[in-house]
C-alpha cells in the first residue's frame, strides 16, 4: 500500500475514465424502463444489476459505489488514508444519527441494520452501537476504536436534552470537525470543506424558512463560516430570504438571487461540483479523489432519479433540471 | 290478516294506531329529506377532500422519489426510524340527526424527526409532503365515514317510511275498515233483531 496520494491518485486517474459520459444523461431523459435497463446494463453498472425492478437500479449504484469508491480506503495508507475518511465520515454520521433515532424511537436492532450506509464502521463497532443503552453509550463505543466522530458524539450527549437535541448538535460539532480536519491539508481541498459548509449552513436557513422559522435559528448554525455570518443566517432562517442577495459580492454570489430551497440546492449540488473540479487539479493532493468521490454520487443520484423518471414514466421536463448542471 | 276482535275499544286503538303512524311517518320523512340536505352538503366537500388527497399522495410520491434519488433510500428509510408513531387518535362520536358518526382527531407530532442541518431538502419536503399527505388521508376518512353513515341512514329512513306508508298504515285502515264494517252489520242485526221482537210484540 502506498502512504502518498500519488498511488492513489493512479488508481483514481484510472477509475474515472469509468464515469458514465454526459450524453448517457441526455439519452436517458428520453427513454423507457426497459430501455433504460438496458441502456444502464452497457455501463459499470450493468454487472451489479441483478434484476428489473427500480430496487434493483438502487442496489446496483449502492454496489457499485461501494466496489469502486467506498474500497478506496483501503489502498491508502498513512495521511492519504486520513484524508480519504474525512470524505466517507458522512456515511458514518448517517449511521450513528440513525441508530439514535431508532433508540430514542424503540425500534428494534435488526430495523436498524437493514437500513445502515456501508460507510466506515467495522461489524464489531456497529454491533456495540446497536447495544449501547444511549448516546452516551454510544460515544463509548466509538472512543475506543479512535472514530473521530467519538469527541462530536461524546459533547452532543452530554449537552443534549433528548434525542433531536443530540442530532442537531452532533451535525453541528461533526460538521465543524469536519471543516478543521480538512484544514490540515490546505489548499482547494480545505476550501472545499469550507465551502461545504457554508452552503450547508445556507440550505439550513432556507430549510427553517420553510418550515415557517425556527425559535432560535443560531442552534442551527455551525460555526467556522467566513461570508454567511449568525446575523444574515437568523435573518434568513427567520423568513427573509431576500437578504440572500447580500452575499453578492461575495464567492456565493451564484446564491443571490435564490428564492426557494429546491433551486438553492440544484445551484449548490453544481457550485460544488466545480468546487472539487478545482481541487482536481491538485494531484498530489487529496482535490482528485474528491473530485472523483463527489462526481461518483452525483452519477449515482442522476441514475436513481432517470430511473425512476422512466419507470413512472415522467415527462423528461419533471426531472431535466435536476440531472443537469450550467 | 291477524286475528283482532271486532270490538269499539280495538277500533278506536287502531284509530290512534293509525294516527301514530301517519305522525311517525311525517316525522321520519322530514329526518329524511333533512339528511339528504346534509348528504348533499357533504357531497362537494367530500369530493374536494378526495381530490386533496389525490393531488397530496402525487406531490408526496414525487418528492419521495426525488428524495430517494439525491439523498439515496437508505438514507432516506433511516430518517424513518426517527419517527414514533401517532399515539395521539382520537375519534370523537357527533350526533347528525340522531346518526352516530364518528370524528377522527390526530394529535400530530410538533417536532421534525430529523436535524435539518445534515437533511437533504428533497427529503425534507417528501417529509413534509407525507405529512400533507395523512392529513389529507384523515379527512377523507372522516368527510366519506360520515357521507357513507349518513346515506346508510337515509336508506334506513327511506325503508321505514315506505313500510309505514305501504304496509303499517294500510293494514291499520284495513283493520279500522273491517272493524267498522263488522260494528255496522252488529247494528244493522241489532236493529233488524230489535224490529223482529217489537212486530212480534206488537201481533200480541
Amino acid at each position: 500500500m502506498a502512504d502518498d496520494f500519488g498511488y492513489l491518485g493512479a488508481r483514481v486517474r484510472s477509475r474515472r475514465g469509468e464515469l458514465l459520459p454526459e450524453s448517457f444523461f441526455t439519452e436517458a431523459l428520453s427513454v423507457g424502463f426497459s430501455d433504460y435497463l438496458r441502456m444502464l446494463a452497457e455501463t459499470p453498472y450493468g454487472a451489479y444489476l441483478t434484476g428489473e425492478a427500480l430496487a434493483d437500479v438502487d442496489r446496483a449504484v449502492s454496489e457499485l459505489f461501494r466496489r469502486r469508491v467506498a474500497d478506496l480506503e483501503g489502498l491508502a495508507s498513512g495521511e492519504a488514508r486520513e484524508a480519504l475518511r474525512l470524505l466517507f465520515l458522512r456515511a458514518d454520521l448517517a449511521n450513528v444519527k440513525a441508530i439514535l433515532r431508532a433508540k430514542a424511537t424503540g425500534r428494534p436492532a435488526e430495523e436498524v441494520r437493514a437500513r445502515l450506509l456501508g460507510g466506515s464502521l467495522p461489524e464489531p463497532v456497529l454491533a456495540a452501537l446497536l447495544e449501547a443503552g444511549d448516546a452516551a453509550g454510544m460515544a463509548q463505543a466509538l472512543v475506543l476504536p479512535g472514530h473521530p466522530l467519538a469527541r462530536a458524539l461524546r459533547r452532543a450527549a452530554a449537552e443534549a436534552a433528548d434525542a433531536f437535541e443530540a442530532e442537531l448538535l452532533l451535525d453541528r460539532y461533526f460538521l465543524a470537525e469536519l471543516v478543521r480536519e480538512a484544514g490540515r491539508y490546505g489548499g482547494a481541498f480545505a476550501e472545499y470543506f469550507k465551502d461545504e459548509l457554508e452552503l450547508t449552513n445556507l440550505a439550513t436557513a432556507f430549510k427553517l424558512a420553510a418550515l415557517g422559522g425556527a425559535e432560535e435559528p443560531e442552534r442551527y448554525y455551525v460555526p467556522g463560516g467566513r461570508y454567511l455570518n449568525r446575523a444574515l443566517f437568523a435573518r434568513i432562517a427567520g423568513g427573509e430570504v431576500e437578504a440572500v442577495d447580500e452575499l453578492q459580492s461575495t464567492p456565493l454570489a451564484p446564491f443571490a438571487g435564490v428564492r426557494d430551497l429546491a433551486e438553492l440546492e440544484r445551484r449548490a449540488r453544481c457550485f460544488l461540483l466545480g468546487r472539487a473540479a478545482r481541487a482536481a487539479t491538485d494531484v498530489l493532493g487529496p482535490g482528485l479523489v474528491l473530485d472523483y468521490v463527489r462526481r461518483r454520487e452525483w452519477e449515482g443520484a442522476r441514475v436513481r432519479l432517470l430511473a425512476r423518471r422512466a419507470y413512472y414514466g415522467l415527462p423528461a421536463q419533471a426531472v431535466e433540471r435536476e440531472v443537469t448542471c450550467g | 290478516m291477524e286475528q283482532i276482535s271486532p270490538t269499539r275499544m280495538t277500533l278506536l286503538q287502531k284509530r290512534n294506531q293509525k294516527k301514530l303512524a301517519e305522525k311517525g311517518a311525517d316525522l321520519l320523512k322530514k329526518k329524511r329529506d333533512a339528511l339528504v340536505a346534509e348528504f348533499f352538503e357533504l357531497v362537494a366537500g367530500t369530493v374536494a377532500a378526495r381530490e386533496r388527497l389525490t393531488q397530496a399522495a402525487k406531490e408526496a410520491y414525487l418528492a419521495l422519489f426525488l428524495a430517494k434519488a439525491f439523498d439515496g433510500p437508505e438514507e432516506v428509510e433511516a430518517l424513518a426510524l426517527g419517527v414514533a408513531p401517532v399515539e395521539g387518535v382520537e375519534a370523537e362520536v357527533e350526533n347528525v340527526w340522531g346518526t352516530k358518526v364518528p370524528r377522527l382527531r390526530v394529535a400530530w407530532p410538533g417536532r421534525a424527526a430529523a436535524s435539518p442541518i445534515a437533511t437533504g431538502g428533497q427529503t425534507l419536503a417528501a417529509q413534509r409532503a407525507f405529512r400533507e399527505f395523512a392529513e389529507a388521508l384523515v379527512e377523507v376518512a372522516n368527510t366519506e365515514t360520515r357521507l357513507r353513515m349518513i346515506g346508510e341512514e337515509i336508506k334506513k329512513t327511506t325503508r321505514r317510511v315506505n313500510a309505514l306508508e305501504q304496509v303499517v298504515i294500510p293494514g291499520l285502515e284495513a283493520q279500522v275498515r273491517y272493524i267498522r264494517m263488522v260494528l255496522e252489520q252488529r247494528e244493522r242485526e241489532d236493529n233488524f233483531r230489535l224490529k223482529k221482537i217489537k212486530s212480534k210484540m206488537e201481533s200480541r
